[in-house]
């Protein structure tokens, strides 16, 4: 296996004993992004003078119980502020935007000790699945570069999937981690609403906004959570609930554990051979140990409408802060999907459609909460496939413009209650594009979700495949 | 079923949203955000009496810090991104002269 193929924890331990430098693991990476990144287009801006310079540093602190990251070259979606280097969210606003601070993601992977090696393409403001709506381009699919990879987090995605990072950041609103993750086949964790501090991210709608890690395996995806999960001042959601060590108690765990199918999930709007692999996934898991029931939950498409009114008018109400004068570009030049999602947000928000729209919402999300709070009675766990399909080619967007709304059809449920879900691959398409299933957990479930994603991990060799690039 | 937005409210919602429309995307703007508004009428089909409107899904309520000040942006950065006049940022009249 070559240096920039390698997992978090593969390149811990090869730095940790020596048999290679942080300055050679982040040369390997950047060396990748330059073969590469010309057909995937998964970076915005590249770090790579200051990435080797902090690799020299790190090769000489060697201190690698107190920084759990150190030399690790991480990427980050381009909506977490990164104090002096460029962030614009994929936004012609923002596009000469240099932050004067340090999201708080960034800060806590920084003093971990990580690599940041650059800013990934995403939805303009992350307004969408698909990267399509970036102002600048499109981010291709690793597994095949005429299809999509997904979004918002579509650039971080396919860098991982890509081999262009060890691991990276992403953030999910509802889909926007998890997406992405299941059309390249990588892991994506969307943890607990609050787990990890907004503090930085460019907000879209600030009441389902998560950041979360896009990993090669799941124990990464723990690795990564405890690094950056914990209470913030800076974030008054911010759980204050102790964060554990996910890494240390990762241990695989199946046996006895009640899964619900829920039946509204695997109907027959989803793809068959995105089906086929999802109950493939979970037979395997009841043979090794899962208690699969089938359970009800209210009809997705509700959740459709219900995060359309809220997270446009969210929107309409944190993008009102563009205005050009303390930095960033004037309003008019903001693109046709955020011109669309503002003007909706600030119709459902207005005198008059206030009751109608965004109050009769925010009683249906509490529906929802009620309705899977009613499911985790019964069971500890809900699993489903993360996307209808698999990859959709390019230009699958075009005129289409509910594509996000409707392609994350699975994934909006459970971010309105905010709880708690990953992506892990589960197969591949006869096209060889990879397949996604998502585990669902109640709130501040992550550790129960990563312990029975390992097991799966564990039991089948879907994440150790690679495209051919 | 509510009616179709017309175009002099997209107008009005792009006043009021401080978005510069040109002529030509009003007439989209009116056909697409009038069909996203037809499919989240969908929800009326939910009865919610009696429904509180969830607005925190942790629980977490009435989050406060120390009022104590800290440390914040050097003048040199607060301007960093854009020219300024003696220490402070330009904008668009508000006021009419006359």
């Amino acid at each position: 296996m070559e240096l920039h193929q390698l997992s978090i924890l593969q390149a811990k331990d090869g730095l940790k004993k020596g048999k290679f430098s942080a300055k050679e693991l982040v040369g390997l990476v950047f060396e990748r992004i330059k073969k590469i990144d010309k057909k995937i287009k998964a970076f915005v801006t590249l770090n790579e003078k200051e990435a080797l310079a902090q690799a020299e540093k790190a090769d000489q602190v060697k201190d690698f119980e107190k920084k759990p990251l150190l030399g690790i070259p991480i990427a980050v979606k381009d909506n977490f502020c990164t104090c002096g280097l460029r962030t614009t969210a994929s936004s012609n606003i923002l596009k000469n935007y240099i932050p004067v601070y340090d999201a708080t993601v960034v800060e806590k992977l920084k003093t971990a000790g990580a690599i940041l090696v650059g800013k990934t393409n995403m939805d303009a403001w992350a307004h969408g699945s698909s990267t399509e709506t970036s102002d600048f381009f499109t981010t291709r699919n690793p597994w095949n570069l005429d299809c999509l990879p997904g979004g918002s987090s579509g650039g971080s995605a396919a860098a991982v999937a890509a081999d262009m990072c060890i691991g990276a950041i992403g953030s999910e609103t509802a889909g926007s981690i998890r997406q992405p993750a299941a059309w390249c086949g990588t892991v994506g964790l969307k943890p607990t609403y609050g787990r990890i501090s907004r503090y930085g991210l460019i907000a879209m709608g600030s009441s389902l906004d998560c950041p979360g890690p896009i990993t090669k395996t799941v124990e990464d995806a723990a690795l990564l959570l405890g690094i950056l999960a914990g209470k913030d001042e800076k974030d008054a959601t911010t759980l204050p609930k102790s964060t554990e060590n996910y890494l240390k108690k990762m241990i695989p765990a199946i046996e006895g554990i009640k899964i619900g199918i829920p039946r509204e999930y695997f109907t027959s709007g989803i793809q068959k051979e995105v089906l086929e692999n999802v109950w493939q996934a979970v037979k395997l898991l009841e043979k090794m140990g899962g208690k699969i029931r089938e359970i009800s939950l209210l009809d997705p498409k509700y959740s459709v409408a219900v995060y359309t009114i809220i997270q446009r008018s969210e929107v309409s109400s944190n993008l009102a802060r563009y205005d050009g004068i303390r930095f960033g570009e004037g309003r008019e030049k903001f693109g046709q999907e955020a011109k669309r999602r503002i003007m909706l947000g600030t119709y459902t928000l207005s005198a008059g459609y206030y009751d109608q729209y965004y109050a009769k919402a925010q009683k249906v999300r509490t529906l929802i909460c009620q309705d899977f709070d009613k499911a985790f009675q019964e069971v500890d766990l809900i699993i489903g496939p993360t996307s209808p399909s698999v990859a959709l080619p390019v230009g699958a967007t075009k005129d289409s413009f509910m594509f996000g709304e409707l392609q994350d059809i699975l994934v909006e449920s459970s971010s309105l209650a905010g709880l708690p879900g990953i992506n892990i691959c589960c197969g591949f398409s006869p096209e060889n594009l990879p397949i996604g299933l998502q585990i669902i957990g109640p709130k501040f479930s992550e550790q129960l979700i990563l312990q029975v994603a390992l097991s799966y991990q564990q039991a089948t060799e879907w994440h150790r495949r690679k495209p051919n690039l | 079923m509510r009616k179709r937005l017309t175009g002099k409210e997209v107008i009005h919602i792009a006043k009021l949203a401080k978005i510069p429309l040109h002529y030509n995307e009003v007439k989209k703007f009116q056909t697409q955000l009038s069909e996203t508004l037809k499919y989240i009428e969908i929800l009326s089909e939910l009865n919610t009496e009696g429904v509180q409107p969830c607005y925190q899904v942790t629980g977490l309520k009435n989050i406060g810090r120390k009022d104590k000040t800290e440390k914040s942006l050097d003048i040199s950065e607060v301007f960093s991104s854009k020219k300024s006049f003696k220490n402070m940022f330009k904008t668009e009249a508000v006021l009419d002269k006359t």
